[in-house]
């Protein structure tokens, strides 16, 4: 934030029609779609209200209700799960990738970079889709793989993973998965090719192998990188809604009924809106301390 | 955000390109064997990547019956195309399509627009409250979709009525604080003297605007533009409550009702040409400006 505080103007002076006309356009903006409807999300949380009928003030009410909510409990539970088991897997994954992408020859990295992007660009809604199909036990890949291993002699029964409690939140994952590696390939392969290649010479010299140069030179000048990444990632990955509520629809049972779902399906389905204020609340809540605390450590542990 | 290192550099390198992210791989290669068996290891993940895309095209000429044969069928017997023939006459693929790319485009159009006003604003402009202002912008972005999401809907549906409008899926995006963010760093490296010198010539802001800044910062506004019309055309949950008339639905909404028709067998066919209709576009799309994409990903990806 070093670049915001520049040489401040003490003196006031009329300021030009452009100046004028901007800067009110942004505030009135702002103000008016993004302020104003979080003020409003805070006070609605405080209510009981359907859209139709009176609004009834109801205090905490909401909030205490959350906590005896054995649903949004579980729904809690498993979008914790599906963060927590996501975001670390996928920034590895994208890092190794990106590392093998930057070390390469232009033609290949670019014939790579077009395959795992094309996901990328994909709409959620088209991924679901394709994956609808892709899962399935008879039309897609359990059947391609239960085909490949009976030619081999080996016989194996692999059904679809949203079919069952325990692996459909696996499911949506790996779709996750296939949908964002490239970006943060992408992103890595930037900020490795940002490292002055002097470094790596003079490591080499050194005598430093592939494995010692990633963890003395590439790792400790990507962190940063990393952490921008995992913070988005975070962010976005708890607001991941299209596959469940599409795909899964929460299912089965509540295997796959993410918070975001919950939180719709309680304000649109249950017209609670005042609960799914609360809940929208408690999410924003979360994503903060989220986003602080992993600041506060990367500036403690890094020291930057 | 200090951690992150100045991002006005990145912008410099890859836009100038003093050492454009995608030059410098050659020169890192160690021993070609080595690269060799990376490459060749690296299939498998790409054919991961890619085989949902396969997939999808080939058993969308298949039968319902060849799509859900117990043993399965890898390719299909026939050329059966009745499931385009389907999505051609009987749904509103199309029209989804079309509208999809109007709320994109006047999106994009809108939010490049008031990008470079804000940036130009923010980068070279002194006013009393700037600092604030900025500052102010800049925590939107900390505003998870979720937190407003209620009370937008509110906002839009029974405040300003605009529910089954096209104004109400664009003017979320009419302002892009990421956008501003973006070209305001890249105007801090235009050096004043350019700006200063047509004022002296007598021109005013606006004609500063158009006929200086404008022509310099097209790489980075096309780099925005390419960032938010995918944002835009992949948006699912806010046209989904925000239309219920059948004409104004987006693609993605579109989607969900044709995949939503699917039992477990019948219409399988029919569902595979939607998809293979709907992602076909985005593959070519993607082909032809993939360059400009991914530019644009690496120069903007870590403030997305």
């Amino acid at each position: 934030m070093a670049t915001v505080a520049r040489a401040p103007r003490p003196r006031w002076r009329r300021p030009s029609s452009f100046v004028l006309v901007v800067a009110l356009a942004l505030l009135i903006y702002y103000m008016l779609f993004f302020t104003a409807p979080f003020i409003a999300a805070l006070v609605i949380g405080f209510l009981n209200w359907d859209l139709l009928s009176t609004v009834v003030p109801v205090g905490f009410d909401n909030y205490v209700a959350m906590a005896d909510d054995r649903t949004f409990k579980n729904a809690l539970k498993v979008s914790a799960i599906f963060v927590g088991a996501y975001v670390p897997i996928a920034l590895s994954a994208q890092l190794i990738l990106g590392a093998i992408l930057a070390n390469m020859r232009t033609l290949p990295q670019k014939v790579y970079l077009t395959l795992f992007f094309l996901p990328v660009v994909t709409p959620w809604l088209i991924a679901v889709l394709m994956f609808g199909y892709l899962f399935n036990t008879q039309a897609g890949l359990p059947g391609m793989l239960n085909d490949i291993f009976g030619a081999l002699g080996i016989d194996t029964s692999f059904v679809n993973p949203l079919g069952s409690k325990d692996t459909a939140l696996l499911g949506i994952m790996g779709m996750t998965g296939w949908k964002f590696l490239g970006f943060g390939a992408l992103i890595f392969l930037v900020g490795i090719n940002e490292i002055p290649l002097t470094l790596y010479e003079a490591a080499r010299i050194d005598g430093a192998g592939a494995v010692r140069q990633f963890r003395h030179i590439t790792w400790p000048l990507i962190r940063p990188i990393m952490l921008a990444l995992s913070i988005t990632s975070f962010i976005g990955a708890l607001q991941i809604f299209d596959p469940f509520f599409v795909m899964t629809r929460g299912g089965p049972g509540d295997a796959t009924n993410v918070f975001s779902l919950y939180l719709y399906r309680q304000a649109f389905d249950q017209f609670r809106f005042g609960y799914a204020s609360a809940m929208a609340m408690v999410m924003f809540l979360i994503l903060l301390i989220l986003s602080v605390s992993q600041l506060a450590i990367a500036r403690t542990r890094w020291e930057y | 955000m200090g951690v992150l290192g100045d991002p006005a550099d990145t912008l410099d390198a890859a836009v100038i390109g003093r050492q454009t992210s995608l030059s410098t791989f050659g020169s890192r290669t160690r021993a070609n064997l080595a690269s060799t068996i990376i490459i060749i290891a690296l299939v498998p993940l790409a054919i991961m990547a890619g085989l949902p895309f396969i997939w999808i095209y080939i058993s969308s000429f298949k039968t319902d019956m060849e799509i859900f044969s117990p043993t399965l069928v890898w390719f299909p017997s026939t050329f059966y195309y009745d499931g385009y023939i389907y999505v051609w006459e009987e749904t509103a693929l199309v029209r989804g399509y079309a509208n999809s790319i109007l709320v994109s485009g006047a999106s994009v159009t809108l939010s490049v627009f008031t990008s470079v006003l804000a940036g130009y604003l923010f980068a070279k402009k002194d006013f009393w409250g700037k600092t604030p202002l900025f500052i102010f912008v800049l925590s939107t972005l900390m505003v998870p979709f979720f937190a407003i999401f209620i009370p937008s809907f509110v906002v839009y549906s029974k405040f300003l009525n605009l529910k089954d409008t096209y104004i109400a899926l664009i003017l979320p995006h009419m302002f892009t604080a990421f956008g501003i963010l973006i070209t305001r760093q890249f105007l801090h490296s235009i050096p004043n003297e350019l700006i200063d010198s047509a004022t002296v010539d007598g021109a005013g802001d606006w004609r500063v605007l158009w006929h200086i800044i404008l022509p310099l910062s097209r790489s980075i506004l096309a780099a925005i533009a390419i960032i938010q019309f995918l944002g835009v055309f992949n948006e699912f949950l806010w046209p989904l409550v925000m239309t219920d008339r059948a004409e104004l639905y987006t693609l993605p909404v579109v989607l969900r009702r044709v995949y939503g028709q699917g039992s477990a067998m019948a219409g399988s066919n029919r569902i595979l040409a939607a998809g293979v209709v709907a992602v076909t576009p985005i593959v070519i799309f993607f082909l032809i400006f993939q360059r400009q994409i991914v530019k644009g990903i690496s120069l903007t990806g870590m403030k997305a």
